[in-house]
């Protein structure tokens, strides 16, 4: 019933808005990258605008941009050590891109650029490749040692060095899907409250009187996906910064 | 309500356990001569020294009553509910969020093992043992994953027990 009016994945749609083709590739301007390029204007803007005050006593504005700066900084330090502070500016800016990403999403007929996975792999892509780059530099091929367990008898290498190596390279992929899921199944669920919300109140009074209940639930699921909003732009900073940390000591 | 009490901090359940236990003793609970003494020093001549005890206990006795008479006429006032409502939906949130996280790490592991087994055959023309190993590897690697982001088996590179981020 009324599947046709309430489309709860058209939202996700990927349509150019400035078609480019370079060679046979499809390099159009996407609502996507468009929603990217705010996401990336609206957060330098905001650090921007509120610091530049750089008043000793932080009005609440600079206090907000402050605690983010705060936050991460412990998280960091927290996981990977005062080393890992070296990594600062990277954990920082894909915190700000996904928590802003996220947050921008939940406006009313903005696009998330999160609930795409090869955005959320491509952010883990850098990462984990951060990670695997500045491992080998730092420790050579002792970075290798990061899939050896200690006091493991060499017969069971042969199976456990493996499952390792998998395991490593499935932590991308994991990071990724996680993010996705998340923002996907929670605008996926959002907008089929708020579908039933129309389809009810076209059912005449009772149907108004019924949608009511989807309603309410529509706001409530709202308060539950500012919260993963948040949620998930911090575990995707926590992640990153054990990741970072595994290239700092690859053993210890 | 009654648990608020606890909740408040240490000071006050150290004060309150000693309380008791005073108490248990003076009651000869355990069966102590000495204890059941000092229980009746104070009905009869007594020492000053119990006496001044006893008084301590009965002030202290007096002032727990009353700290919990005010915390149950605070609590009557506070806006609990919401309070509990709010520990609701962040417990369940929590809950949630643990949910898709285990679940992700363990068939991010099995998709990994498949698709690099299916990539290993690609590569070596092995179809399909590439795959058949992979995957079974990835369900190990999955396992693996669930029981290292749940806290319960050590992290990469140590062979030891789940090491403290701070090191």
């Amino acid at each position: 019933m009324a599947a046709d009016k309430v489309d709860p994945i058209h939202q996700f749609q990927i349509h150019p808005i400035i078609p480019i083709h370079i060679g046979g590739y499809d390099l159009s301007f996407t609502n996507s990258a468009l929603f990217m390029l705010a996401t990336v204007a609206v957060a330098s803007a905001f650090l921007y605008l509120s610091t530049s005050g750089r008043s000793l006593i932080p009005g609440r504005l600079q206090s907000v941009s402050e605690m983010a700066y705060e936050f991460v900084g412990n998280m960091l330090r927290d996981a990977a050590g005062t080393q890992g502070m070296k990594f600062f500016p990277l954990v920082f800016s894909l915190f700000m891109f996904v928590l802003v990403a996220n947050l921008l999403g939940l406006f009313p007929y903005f696009f998330t650029v999160t609930s795409h996975i090869i955005v959320t792999f491509g952010l883990a892509a850098l990462v984990i490749g951060t990670v695997i780059v500045y491992g080998f530099m730092k420790h050579g091929l002792g970075f290798l040692k990061l899939f050896v367990p200690k006091g493991v008898p060499i017969v069971m290498m042969l199976l456990v060095v493996p499952i390792e190596v998998i395991s490593f390279v499935s932590r991308p992929v994991s990071l990724s899907v996680r993010l996705f899921a998340n923002m996907l199944a929670g605008h996926i669920t959002l907008k089929v409250f708020s579908g039933f919300v129309v389809s009810l109140s076209a059912l005449g009074t009772l149907g108004i009187a019924g949608s009511v209940l989807p309603l309410a639930m529509a706001v409530a699921l709202t308060a539950l996906e500012l919260l993963v909003a948040l949620l998930q732009a911090y575990v995707f900073a926590v992640l990153t910064c054990m990741y970072l940390n595994d290239a700092l000591h690859p053993s210890h | 309500m009654n648990v608020r009490p606890w909740l408040d901090g240490r000071g006050p359940s150290n004060y309150v356990a000693g309380d008791f236990k005073k108490r248990t003793d003076g009651d000869g609970l355990t069966g102590q001569g000495g204890c059941v003494a000092d229980k009746n020093g104070p009905d009869g001549t007594g020492k000053t020294g119990r006496g001044k005890q006893h008084e301590a206990d009965i002030r202290d006795e007096d002032l727990e009553r009353r700290r919990r008479d005010l915390e149950a006429s605070l609590a009557t006032r506070r806006p609990d509910r919401l309070e509990g409502k709010d520990d609701a939906k962040a417990g369940s949130a929590a809950g949630y969020g643990q949910a898709l996280k285990l679940s992700s790490e363990f068939i991010a592991g099995i998709v990994v093992g498949a698709a690099l087994g299916w990539f290993i055959d690609r590569v070596a023309g092995t179809s399909p043992w590439g795959l058949i190993v992979g995957l079974l590897l990835g369900f190990g690697a999955g396992v693996l994953n669930v029981l290292r982001s749940a806290g319960l088996v050590s992290e990469f590179g140590t062979g030891d027990k789940p090491r403290d981020p701070k090191e």
